[in-house]
């Protein structure tokens, strides 16, 4: 993982940790909205602009890859890149969450 | 009789997408739904239901390259594509502006991620003609003379003017623009020095290329080549610091031209007096400031 990708994506948004998260599975950007909102009890509602955005970004930097189009919906999917980017942050979330834990 | 439809113009700076949108969400209000915008910022409405909607601009040339899926994103989000108009995609929705679910960006890396889209597509274009016209233009057409019988006089200087403005305008934008990147910046990555350090460094560019350019006139408008009782057919040339100014004088025998060289001016001054076409009669340099005096004489001596 090069220099440009860590900073970029170590730590990352809510929308990017939850896209990832996602494409885990095959999906479009309105299906991870709906994913989202059903996974957060409707408190994180992903936005247009953002998911465009963050998809784009992302498929540029190698983190996921477009795997076909479906009724003017583009699917995508999580790349070996994306799987150790969501890996890091995973690991960063469960040592936050575990330090939280001991803290509080 | 009221019509059903209605343009109005707008102009609005690189960083004024927001104020845009507050605007068509006001013409809503007031009964006007807008339909498309024309160049160089017309915006078109029809009459309809006065009603609270939100507008929001996109600005992302992916997007409009691939229109379908880029407008079906929306459109499954409950936004309703209305247009493109220089670069940026417009959209609404019903509902009153400012609820968290009225947004197109839910946060604030991707809001700055849209600014940074339009730092490429329009600031960086604006930099490079203000680098390459605006500026080697003013420079041009700002000669270092003021005082004098020229009939290029008033064109240049009114160019000059013109350039001074566009210069002024492009300078501005540019600030504004600073401004609100660093308000998103700080927002995202939060208030570090090297953030505080790199717009600090941008705005002091900014206020010296301003200095630089008032210091610039001062001297010009303030420095004279003053050329007096001149009458035939001589031209006069100038030159100084790689700026060579041409001009014409009717001059002719017995005549005195005097320079004038203010103190600012000081430095390597050449000065060639020749008959239209012809080798110079006379030439000079001088080094100082102060007034200089040549009468003609013979053959133009």
């Amino acid at each position: 993982m090069d220099a440009h990708i860590k900073k970029v994506y170590v730590p990352m948004t809510e929308t990017g940790f939850y896209i990832l998260l996602c494409l885990r599975e095959p999906n479009h950007g309105y299906g991870i909205v709906q994913k989202v909102k059903e996974i957060t009890e409707g408190d994180i509602v992903l936005t247009p602009g953002t998911m465009y955005g963050s998809l784009s970004k992302m498929e540029k930097d190698g983190l996921i890859r477009f795997i076909r189009e479906e009724e003017k919906r583009k699917i995508y999917s999580i790349t070996e890149l994306g799987g150790e980017v969501l890996n890091l942050e995973m690991r960063r979330i469960e040592r936050l969450y575990k330090n939280m834990k001991e803290m509080r | 009789m009221m019509g059903n439809s209605k343009t109005v113009f707008r102009f609005y700076t690189v960083p004024q997408y927001q104020q845009e949108e507050n605007f068509l969400s006001t013409m809503n209000e007031k009964g006007w739904r807008f339909t498309h915008a024309t160049f160089p910022g017309f915006y078109h409405f029809e009459k309809c239901e006065p009603g609270q909607v939100t507008y929001r601009l996109d600005y992302n040339q992916e997007g409009i390259q691939n229109k379908e899926e880029y407008v079906q994103m929306f459109s499954d989000c409950g936004w309703e594509y209305i247009c493109d108009f220089a670069g940026y995609s417009y959209f609404r929705k019903e509902g009153a502006v400012g609820e968290e679910k009225e947004e197109i960006f839910c946060d604030d890396a991707s809001r700055l991620d849209m600014m940074k889209r339009v730092f490429a597509g329009k600031i960086i274009p604006l930099i490079i003609i203000f680098a390459t016209v605006i500026i080697p233009q003013l420079l041009m057409n700002t000669p270092g003379n003021s005082v004098g019988i020229d009939s290029m006089g008033i064109a240049r200087d009114i160019l000059s003017f013109i350039f001074l403005g566009l210069a002024i305008i492009y300078l501005l934008i540019f600030s504004v623009t600073a401004v609100h990147f660093y308000k998103y910046e700080k927002m995202v990555s939060g208030d570090s020095p090297g953030i505080r350090l790199k717009y600090l460094g941008i705005l002091t560019l900014i206020v010296a290329l301003i200095a630089g350019i008032g210091v610039f006139f001062w001297a010009t408008y303030r420095s004279s080549y003053t050329i007096t009782d001149c009458d035939a057919g001589y031209v006069v040339e100038i030159k100084k610091l790689n700026t060579s100014i041409v001009k014409e004088f009717d001059l002719k025998k017995g005549d005195t031209v005097v320079f004038h060289v203010t103190e600012f001016e000081r430095g390597h001054l050449y000065l060639s007096i020749a008959e239209e076409g012809k080798e110079p009669a006379f030439s000079d340099d001088f080094y100082n400031f102060g007034y200089k005096t040549y009468e003609i004489q013979n053959d133009g001596h």
